[in-house]
């Protein structure tokens, strides 16, 4: 999902075997019914830190309130964990009713048939109110399998603060190029005399960063039959640049890059204070300037101006009914909850991001912190294009095998040529498997 | 001199700990800003904070991290002796065959075997409660004990037992009177490593506790962390320290007999 984030690739293997168990079962719900007059439970499980926790578990209260014959069981997890018990449950034939849903795993396990197509329990959920380029990131061949909680774009944060202690005037974000940051990031490289990094290099977590880049080109990662047709060149590109900015300096070494990459927000040089430059995702402002302590700016990723625009919104998160519920109406009702209720978003506000929800993200907007509001600011004024094609189902491993060849290119076991080439092939092979 | 390299090296292997300890004191944002051991601020509020991060607050979990501790170690004893037992002194058909297939399990991941044994225990219903982690100890699965008390009995003169028999003792009392008593180092390491190695287990209780009322310390203490949002670290740091106690206390407790339990069993 965002930068830092470890992924689990091991897991595979239980998803085909979900796979295998989920044959059997259609989705021949009940969605469309009434809501039940009688006591039921329903299991909602999502991932995150300590603040999350404690806000969903008081928006959970307040549904119980509204529906007093529902009751919700809670249950949190940390990214990996979920996974991994999300995987084993899926495949007992035990999942949670409602789940927090990623991008990167949706499109395997809706077409594995483990979710609900949210258009049947179109009478309980909402979705009205909805950007509807937003809604379609949660959409797989007409099917709604998720409703995209937040929305995310990525951006550059500059840290205002090192620029001014080091005289390097701010870039124009409105006409730079890729380049043009290069050069700003090895001023201040130079001009710090080497403690503080221009650049901290970009994109080495996510398939964000190429993913861009490919865009700005007119090109995509896969097609819409999920078909990997980024031309090598492209990814060529992209990793001569990540290993030009840590050869001259301009980004820190290989072996530090590895290390603050897999090692979370509150480590990384932006959050440090040790890099003026960093790729984030606009939303991340508000953890990144708690972190820092400095004033940090949401400056529009370099290249949009010379070629298409390669932004666009990703959801941070999905709300996902699994296709097994035995209360699917109640189910929808409580995503539905979540996604339209006033009350309730302004308890969650931003923590899973910018809601995707537009009336939801005007309602809450007086309550946002300086920082919320400048994410939020960015989220309405920088200008997007369609979203690329969800990833598809094998994808799930993609960041992984991004990030082992960013590793390779950046010790020099590979050259970004022969990077290229084996990761596009190697995507390919994982999403054929999976077919 | 030889003491102080010693201590030396013993400081280096503490660091990640002190610093552990230091940064459970320190307020959030200048845990990664400043990396020493120096404390310029005292904050104690970490520890409050990080006791009530989550609901249910981090007592249940102590609690029932310490009640499933607790069940594996009796299981743990009384399965894996008497397995041993049977292994060290009964003769019976395929003996050697069984022995083999028992320490073959040790060598299975858990991952190879979670979904079948997670249908199994959910067809039971037994899915968040704490006896998909308990009973399987009273059936003697943890091959290592076994192993381990085997190799111990073993070392007993069979002596001891044949003059039992003279007296009248059956297999029960030769168990019961004789090789127990006797077996009491392995027991006592027997019986810490399944503290430590059940109080730090996480995947096992990831899976299977759903709940957060049922959530134990590990499972309690990675929800703190998420790398995609801020974490509070110091929170985080703080209940890692309060989860280390019972460890350390066990350890300290233990020791002599953990050393005797492996003097005893590893030199054969």
């Amino acid at each position: 999902m965002f930068e830092g984030v470890h992924r689990r690739t091991a897991l595979t293997v239980l998803l085909s075997l979900t796979a295998s168990l989920l044959v059997a079962c259609g989705s021949g719900s009940d969605a469309g019914g009434e809501l039940t007059a009688e006591p039921v439970t329903l299991r909602f499980s999502w991932w995150g830190a300590d603040d999350r926790h404690k806000r969903t578990q008081q928006v959970i209260e307040m549904f119980q309130k509204k529906h007093p014959n529902i009751t919700i069981k809670g249950e949190f997890k940390e990214w990996n964990g979920y996974w991994d018990s999300l995987a084993t449950t899926m495949a007992a034939n035990d999942a949670p009713d409602v789940m927090q849903m990623d991008e990167l795993y949706i499109a395997s396990y809706a077409e594995r048939g483990a979710l609900l197509d949210l258009n049947e329990a179109k009478k309980h959920l909402d979705t009205a109110n909805f950007d509807q380029k937003a809604l379609a990131t949660g959409a797989i061949e007409g099917k709604q399998y998720g409703v995209p909680v937040g929305l995310g774009m990525y951006s550059i944060m500059a840290n205002t603060d090192l620029l001014a202690k080091y005289n390097v005037p701010l870039p124009d974000d409105t006409k730079w190029s890729w380049d043009d940051l290069k050069k700003v990031g090895d001023q201040v490289s130079k001009a710090s005399g080497g403690t503080v990094w221009g650049v901290q290099s970009p994109g080495i977590n996510d398939t964000a960063g190429l993913s861009i880049r490919a865009r700005q080109q007119g090109k995509a990662l896969f097609d819409q039959n999920a078909k990997v047709v980024l031309p090598p060149e492209i990814a060529t590109q992209y990793w001569t640049y990540i290993s030009d900015l840590a050869k001259t300096g301009v980004a820190p070494p290989p072996s530090v890059t590895i290390e603050k990459g897999s090692a979370g927000l509150n480590m990384s040089a932006t959050a440090t204070n040790t890099a003026a430059f960093g790729l984030w995702w606009n939303t991340q402002l508000t953890a990144l300037t708690a972190a820092s302590g400095a004033k940090l700016k949401l400056l529009r990723l370099p290249g949009e101006s010379q070629g298409k625009p390669g932004a666009y919104y990703k959801p941070s998160m999905f709300w996902s009914v699994s296709s097994r519920s035995k209360h699917p109406a109640e189910a929808a009702a409580f995503v539905s909850f979540l996604a339209n209720d006033e009350e309730a978003a302004k308890v969650l506000l931003t923590e899973r991001g910018v809601p995707a929800n537009l009336k939801i993200r005007e309602a809450i907007a007086g309550q946002l912190k300086e920082t919320d509001k400048a994410a939020k600011e960015y989220l309405d004024t920088v200008p997007v294009s369609d979203p690329p094609r969800i990833t598809p189902k094998g994808g799930s491993t993609l960041d992984a095998i991004l990030k082992r060849h960013t590793e390779d290119v950046l010790f020099g076991r590979a050259t970004p040529d022969a990077a290229a080439t084996a990761f596009i092939k190697e995507v390919q092979s994982e999403v054929d498997a999976a077919r | 001199m030889k003491h102080l390299g010693l201590i030396l090296i013993g400081f280096v292997m503490l660091y990640p700990v002190l610093w552990m300890i230091v940064s459970s004191l320190r307020p959030d944002d200048e845990i990664f800003r400043s990396p020493g051991l120096i404390l310029d601020s005292l904050r104690t509020e970490n520890y409050a904070e990080g006791w009530n991060a989550l609901t249910p607050s981090f007592g249940t979990y102590l609690l029932n991290s310490t009640i499933l501790v607790l069940g594996c170690i009796v299981g743990n004893l009384v399965s894996c002796s008497m397995a041993a037992y049977a292994f060290a002194r009964l003769h019976f058909s395929g003996k050697r065959w069984w022995f083999g297939i028992m320490l073959g399990t040790i060598m299975l991941p858990i991952h190879v075997i979670i979904v079948p044994q997670y249908v199994l225990f959910s067809q039971l219903g037994w899915v968040n409660t704490f006896l998909p982690l308990i009973v399987p100890k009273v059936l003697a699965t943890d091959a290592f004990f076994v192993f381990l008390m085997v190799q111990f009995i073993r070392g007993l003169p069979r002596e001891l037992d044949e003059a039992a028999r003279i007296d009248g003792c059956g297999h029960p009392r030769i168990f019961l009177r004789i090789i127990l008593p006797l077996m009491k180092p392995a027991l006592a390491t027997t019986t810490i490593f399944t503290f430590i190695w059940t109080w730090n287990d996480f995947f096992g209780q990831l899976i299977y506790l759903t709940d957060p009322d049922m959530y134990t310390v590990p499972v309690a203490l990675r929800s703190f962390v998420d790398s995609t949002v801020a974490t509070s670290w110091g929170s985080q740091f703080a209940m890692s320290v309060v989860s280390l106690v019972p460890i350390f206390l066990a350890f300290l407790v233990g020791q002599r007999y953990l050393v005797k339990g492996i003097a005893t069993t590893g030199g054969k």
